[in-house]
């Protein structure tokens, strides 16, 4: 079966909170709403339909006295992140050779009238 | 970005958007203000505490000092690490070399400390407490320094 993209990583939010947690061990909630620019409720939208599939985990934890939610990516987020990637190269790269062949095959018509 | 849109995303702008994220997760932080200090005093109190347990002629007490202390140390920098809002996987390119070198410049200098101390006649506890503050003193230094690092590593200079 050919690699297809994961329909639920074709939503930017929810792209960026799990490339963003691929890349590091955790993050507190604050952290990913911060480098997603988006608000509380988005992101906690986001993290939940990542939940439900086993993307992520969210860890509620206490740093001093200050509650802290921690959301970290799960093996299958990163194996799903790392697939979904692989097969946006993949079409970024089909793209550009369908596109340099087509350069080339216009470079070599010869138009009515040119001399 | 809104969660409640969908959006068909081009494979070039989300190949974009994973890669940005990944390098902002990637990117150090310095620790916060209160390690350095916090440290230091923990090395100047373990030290003038194994020098009491040499002078009472309890040395038994340093293996229990010095566990105690790594248990601390370690609360400490996992405290320290979370601070900064994001755990890294591993260290970041470029800080290996001056961690390593804040870790020999510590042993250099509770080394020195206590020789110095030793070699001016000093009680078993002013040799601790001189080692402990050389240590501690030289870890603060350091950690100044990767904070430095850190922050020119930030700026991606």
């Amino acid at each position: 079966m050919p690699p297809v993209l994961d329909p639920l990583l074709q939503h930017p939010t929810r792209l960026t909170v799990l490339a963003f947690l691929g890349a590091c061990q955790e993050a507190e909630f604050a952290a990913v709403r911060d480098h997603c620019g988006v608000s509380d409720s988005v992101l906690s939208k986001a993290a939940t339909a990542l939940e439900e599939v086993d993307y992520l985990v969210v860890k509620k934890g206490y740093v001093g006295k200050r509650p802290r939610t921690w959301l970290a990516a799960t093996r299958e987020g990163r194996a799903a992140l790392a697939a979904h990637l692989a097969e946006l190269q993949r079409i970024v790269a089909a793209a550009e050779t369908a596109g340099a062949r087509h350069a080339s095959a216009a470079e070599g018509v010869t138009w009515p009238g040119a001399r | 970005m809104s969660d409640s849109i969908p959006a068909d995303l081009p494979a070039v702008e989300a190949l974009r958007l994973a890669r940005d994220a990944g390098a902002a997760a990637r990117r150090p932080s310095p620790t916060p203000g209160w390690y350095g200090p916090a440290i230091a005093a923990g090395f100047t109190g373990v030290g003038t505490a194994e020098g009491a347990a040499v002078a009472a002629d309890r040395v038994w007490l340093i293996g229990l000092i010095s566990g105690a202390w790594a248990v601390v140390s370690g609360l400490g920098g996992w405290w320290a690490v979370r601070s900064g809002g994001v755990v890294q996987r591993r260290m970041a390119p470029g800080l290996g070399g001056p961690v390593v070198l804040t870790v020999l410049g510590v042993l250099a200098a509770a080394s020195a400390g206590l020789a110095l101390a030793r070699w001016a006649g000093g009680d078993p506890l002013w040799i601790g407490l001189t080692a402990g503050a050389a240590a501690g003193s030289a870890f603060w230094a350091a950690s100044r320094g990767l904070n430095r690092r850190v922050r020119r590593l930030r700026e991606g200079h």
